[in-house]
């Protein structure tokens, strides 16, 4: 019993979270967080795809394979974009729009070409 | 979206779907297995103001070239061949001008079932077209989803009638809502000349990268490697390409530069634009070591200016 109860203390209930996968993007999803983890979440499994998953294989900086300090990484972003004369920025669909503002902000500096999913 | 440019679109929200519609019409759509709750909360079973009776108070149609496991939640399935939705739609605008087809078929489906489905679309207290990809990805792309506004405004004659693209990527809509608002122009921008000009088709992922133009490329939470065709992903492993993502997927095995983000709607708040335009702010119930993404971003624009004043002293100096 108790390890239950201390259990239900650690367990974080998220109420009215919205689901970032498709675009009927539902915010009524009940969400359970026990240690960094999603424990249990309603929604469809697609959404329990999303929260379930999101602390598997986290991305690391890497410079060409190799494991790197973040701003190292960031550094050789810069260098291969200053360099660049014909640069593609690709994506945005799925981020939120602050940072699809940086993304045009940038594309608007380097002469970018800058498409999202919408062509496709 | 081109055809949206070409022709213009009645608007409504979900919520007005869920309370009005009596006549749905999925075509080229399968949402039982891309957009699962849509149905139970919008366009389905959902009960509202004047569909009370929720399911029953509407009439479900699936238009597709096979049978999805959408059809079973259908009152009525319509079967296209396969790349004939152009020709299916074309016929239905003849019929709702009130002409009728000099043949009994129209890409494989008999005149009476189009001219039946006209009827209850001009006789729908509110009807909503939904079009997925089955529309927008197959023979006649754009022209497929002009055909569609076009059919929706021919109806708006007669009864309330909307037409929505069932958008995957939860925040696609956005991507277009935030290049219109900051370029002028939803997507294919080239900022090459110093000012936004638009052409999709020159400017597009797939054709610029098909032509391997590009000699370098940052991808922003995406998926190329998997989504877009393999003849125009693969220059990304020839190029210096970089990735933001907040998880490894196969466009961060072959990129040069991997950085990490948290995840929107996941680990940092965030607004993203649902299906019909309304913009939603999300949550994050975990936590990420990663700083969210406008952060490198703005870190790689400050460095790049920095780049150029040095260089541009270089050149100052000889
Ligand atoms: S819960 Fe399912 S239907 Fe709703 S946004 Fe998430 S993936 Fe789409």
């Amino acid at each position: 019993m108790a390890t239950a109860a201390k259990a239900d203390e650690q367990t974080a209930v998220f109420n009215n979270v919205v689901c970032p996968f498709c675009a009927t993007l539902c915010d009524d999803l009940t969400v359970h967080v026990r240690g960094n983890q999603v424990v249990k979440v309603n929604g469809c499994n697609l959404s329990k795809g999303v929260f379930m998953n999101a602390h598997t294989e986290w991305a690391t900086p890497r410079v060409d394979g190799k494991r790197v300090d973040y701003d190292d990484a960031v550094d050789e972003a810069a260098r291969i974009l200053a360099r660049s004369v014909n640069p593609l920025i690709f994506g945005l669909a799925a981020t939120d729009v602050e940072a699809q503002k940086k993304c045009i902000e940038l594309a608007d500096l380097i002469g970018a070409n800058l498409d999202n999913a919408s062509s496709v | 979206m081109v055809a949206l440019q070409l022709g213009g679109a009645p608007a409504a929200t979900l919520g007005e779907v869920k309370n009005r519609a009596d006549l749905v019409i999925f075509w080229g759509s399968n949402p039982a297995d891309s957009h699962p709750r849509h149905f139970t909360r919008y366009s389905g079973t959902a009960k509202g103001r004047f569909t009370r009776k929720g399911r029953k108070d509407r009439h479900i149609v699936v238009v597709d070239v096979r049978r999805t496991p959408s059809v079973k939640y259908a009152d009525e399935f319509i079967q296209v061949d396969h790349g004939c939705d152009y020709e299916v739609l074309t016929a239905m605008r003849m019929i709702a001008g009130g002409k009728r087809p000099d043949r009994d078929e129209v890409g494989g489906v008999g005149v009476d079932t189009l001219a039946n489905l006209v009827d209850r679309c001009k006789k729908a207290r509110m009807g909503v077209l939904f079009f997925g990809q089955g529309i927008t990805e197959t023979r006649g792309k754009h022209q497929n989803s002009t055909a569609i506004y076009q059919f929706g405004k021919d109806m708006s004659r007669y009864s309330k009638f909307l037409t929505m693209p069932m958008r995957g990527h939860y925040n696609v809509v956005g991507s277009g809502n935030t290049m219109c608002w900051q370029t002028g122009y939803p997507f294919a921008v080239n900022f090459g000349r110093g000012y936004p000009q638009f052409n999709p088709g020159e400017f597009s992922v797939v054709d610029l990268l098909s032509r391997k133009e590009p000699d370098a490329a940052l991808i922003v939470a995406a998926e190329p490697m998997d989504h877009l065709p393999y003849t125009a992903a693969s220059h990304l492993e020839d190029i210096p390409t970089i990735v933001l993502d907040p998880r490894e997927t196969l466009t961060t095995k072959i990129a040069r530069v991997v950085i990490p983000v948290k995840h929107a709607g996941v680990s940092v708040e965030g607004s993203a634009y649902r299906m019909d335009h309304v913009p939603i702010r999300m949550q994050a119930p975990l936590k990420s070591p990663w700083p969210k993404d406008d952060a490198p971003l703005d870190a790689i624009i400050r460095k790049i200016k920095q780049i150029r004043i040095e260089q541009a002293g270089k050149t100052d100096g000889n």
